[in-house]
């Protein structure tokens, strides 16, 4: 205790000194942990959009080869899915049955390409409320051929809310198809990866795609907990390689992990298989979320890392700092440690003095840079900044950048301060300790 | 018996490539209760002396004992307990901790150890202390709001906090006027009378040494006259034992 309070009153003692010292800490702090959050914060917004986008985490394709020889993509086998997501049951938190299209919208003699999602309105609640109508009624996905389409192309086709608009599809077997859309709704979302994505109802688009109302072609799982995401995708396919009903997906037959216009796109265009390829029944195909965000995932990596190294040099500087000023202290207070060695303070409580000193300096500045990181993320989450790049937008929530308070990085940054901090004392504070009572009572300066 | 026991004890102190004998082969015995002056020209081994008493400095040779205990042994940890415990300091420079305020330093010897004593208990004795230096209403300042006899006054306390039964005071009245050295000087004699506390001084100072019931000279790192005093102000000289000491009492 005596050590305790002797150690705060120190710092104290040298007001500029101190306040210098404790502000290069509480910089260092603000910077790596604001740095920190908004990396944090690219990374969820990001994956609340792919989330949104994708509608899910884990998502599953099936696919069959018909007797002709050509590929369709629709789970026809319901039963072996249903089997297989019995083993990831308690980790779903929803799961969603659509079908996906691309095509061209056409109005009068102006086409737009859009791609589209064929969504079962009544079970897809949380779509439902996330989708941010700039125009029309929720209310109205219940006509059947309504279609939500983003304002930039509806403002490319000069169509107006209400009017019929023809969209030009490609349906499972390969053949061209035409289906008749009333605009009812709008979205903000100018499309992401230069993809302009719409909603329609599934039993709508599956009609003219050339599937049974009821059928789909992709399963989106959304997860209760989202850091799962790769063990349950590998659960879930290992359950379907036992039912041997997985297709592996090689990289390099891919040339790389699926890109979310690969995920958007219509997957039924009816291939030629060849005949030693083909196969019976459907075989499922399993992607995840993560798969889709790699790209997304290296920018923030990178971040990360930068943040990492900006962290290393401001520590290293900040600790370079400590040393030297501990030193100066050590010389400051020779005749002082005499004394109170003299007056019967142990080594070991000399030594602890010194280190309270420097710890409570690290864990006030850093508690300083916390509060000022959080203050500033404030600031700089709340400047809009438009949707002027499509590519950027996957990263804000809304027009602004997210700042989410990172327990993990505040306590993983006041470990390493605290250990660097210590690190730094603890010389001075060990050649205090061992001074010699009457050597450092002669000391004159 | 003997309080403090210098057998033949011989300091050495490296001067660049020479050496100092600071101290050369001196012995005598302190008894309790003892008032005692150890005085000398500068150079002449009296603090050096002083320090070996108080165990912050080991002899080169020869053997210092403490209350029966032979420090030569004694590692870090057990010099610093019996420190604590047998012995208060009194400096020349008051030596207080500038971030503590006057209870704040008369009380912190009594913070460290093994066996501290309760905050109530605490209070009482640095009241009464306090008291007896004469700082009661001067108890919440800092020592760089007190004067040199005041700051000297909690040196003092400080040194008797721990109640211990050496008080070891070196040049206690150098940085105080002669007015105010005096008033030291009565205030540790009548500790030394009221609590029987040993004091050992180092000094130049003429009337620490008057009044000093033992007085021991130093000369050359040498004990040149080791004299007791009785109440009837006759002086006896006392042989050092080990020969070393010259027994010039009489000169």
């Amino acid at each position: 205790m005596t050590t305790l309070k002797m150690a705060i009153r120190n710092i104290l003692r040298q007001k500029k000194r101190t306040i210098l010292l404790g502000g290069a800490i509480a910089f260092g702090v603000m910077i790596i942990t604001l740095v920190g959050s908004l990396t944090s914060g690219l990374a969820v917004n990001a994956n609340r959009t792919f989330t949104n986008l994708l509608g899910g985490h884990i998502y599953v394709s099936g696919s069959e080869v018909t007797a002709s020889g050509r590929e369709v993509t629709v789970v026809r086998d319901v039963a072996s899915l249903e089997e297989a997501l019995l083993s990831i049951e308690n980790e779903i938190e929803e799961i969603h049955f659509r079908s996906q299209a691309g095509g061209e919208m056409i109005f009068g003699s102006a086409t737009e390409p859009i791609q589209l999602s064929g969504v079962d309105w009544d079970s897809e609640t949380t779509l439902r409320s996330n989708l941010d109508l700039t125009q029309g009624n929720i209310a109205d996905v219940q006509l059947e051929d309504t279609i939500i389409v983003p304002e930039p192309v509806l403002d490319a086709l000069g169509v107006v809310m209400g009017e019929s608009v023809l969209v030009r599809l490609t349906s499972i077997t390969g053949q061209q198809t035409v289906g008749d859309f009333v605009i009812r709704g709008t979205v903000a979302d100018a499309g992401n990866f230069g993809l302009a994505s719409g909603y329609v109802s599934r039993s709508y688009l599956n009609g003219i795609i050339g599937m049974t109302e009821d059928q789909f072609q992709r399963v989106n799982i959304g997860l209760v907990d989202t850091t799962l995401v790769d063990s349950v995708a590998q659960t879930l396919e290992s359950e379907l390689i036992l039912l041997g009903k997985l297709e592996i997906v090689e990289e390099e037959e891919t040339g790389g992990p699926p890109n979310p216009a690969m995920m958007m796109q219509g997957m039924g265009f009816g291939f030629q298989v060849d005949e030693e390829d083909r196969w019976e029944g459907t075989r499922f195909v399993v992607t995840t979320i993560n798969d889709t965000m790699e790209p997304v995932l290296t920018v923030v990596n990178l971040l990360d890392q930068v943040a990492l190294g900006l962290f290393v040099v401001l520590l290293t500087i900040t600790m370079v700092g400590l040393l030297n000023t501990f030193r100066m202290i050590l010389i400051e207070r020779t005749r002082e440690i005499g004394t109170i060695r003299a007056v019967g303070m142990q080594r070991k409580e000399v030594r602890n003095m010194f280190l309270f000193e420097a710890l409570t300096l690290a864990v006030v500045g850093a508690a300083v840079g916390m509060i000022l990181s959080i203050a500033l993320g404030a600031v700089f989450g709340a400047i809009p900044f438009g949707s002027g790049n499509p590519a950027f937008s996957v990263f804000l929530d809304g027009d602004t950048l997210a700042f989410p308070f990172n327990l993990g990085n505040v306590i993983v940054t006041l470990a390493i301060l605290t250990a660097g901090t210590l690190f730094s004392a603890y010389l001075p504070a060990r050649q205090a300790a061992r001074m010699r009572p009457a050597d450092a009572l002669r000391t004159s300066y | 018996m003997a309080i403090v026991t210098l057998s033949d004890v011989h300091k050495v102190y490296p001067l660049g490539k020479t050496e100092v004998h600071a101290v050369q082969g001196v012995s005598f015995d302190i008894e309790e209760g003892d008032f005692i002056s150890i005085a000398g020209p500068s150079g002449s081994g009296k603090s050096t002396i002083l320090n070996m008493i108080g165990c912050i400095d080991t002899p080169t040779e020869g053997s210092v004992t403490i209350d029966g205990t032979v420090t030569n042994d004694l590692n870090d940890n057990e010099i610093t307990t019996l420190r604590h415990k047998v012995l208060g300091f009194i400096f020349q420079s008051f030596n207080l901790v500038p971030v503590l305020n006057v209870y704040e330093n008369i009380e912190f010897p009594l913070l460290l150890g093994k066996s501290i004593p309760a905050k109530a208990e605490r209070k009482e004795w640095i009241e009464y202390i306090v008291g007896e230096v004469g700082l009661d209403r001067w108890m919440n300042h800092k020592p760089n709001e007190l004067s040199g006899g005041q700051r000297q006054r909690v040196a003092i306390a400080r040194a008797l906090a721990t109640k211990p039964r050496i008080v070891l005071a070196d040049e206690p009245t150098a940085n105080l006027d002669s007015k105010t050295g005096e008033q030291i000087i009565e205030l540790m004699k009548q500790v030394n009378t009221d609590l029987g506390t040993t004091f050992i001084f180092s000094t130049h100072d003429h009337t620490i040494v008057e009044i000093a019931d033992h007085v021991i000279r130093l000369q050359d790192g040498k004990v040149i006259k080791n004299e007791r005093r009785s109440s009837s102000d006759e002086s006896e000289a006392i042989g050092a034992g080990s020969g070393t000491t010259a027994d010039r009492a009489g000169e």
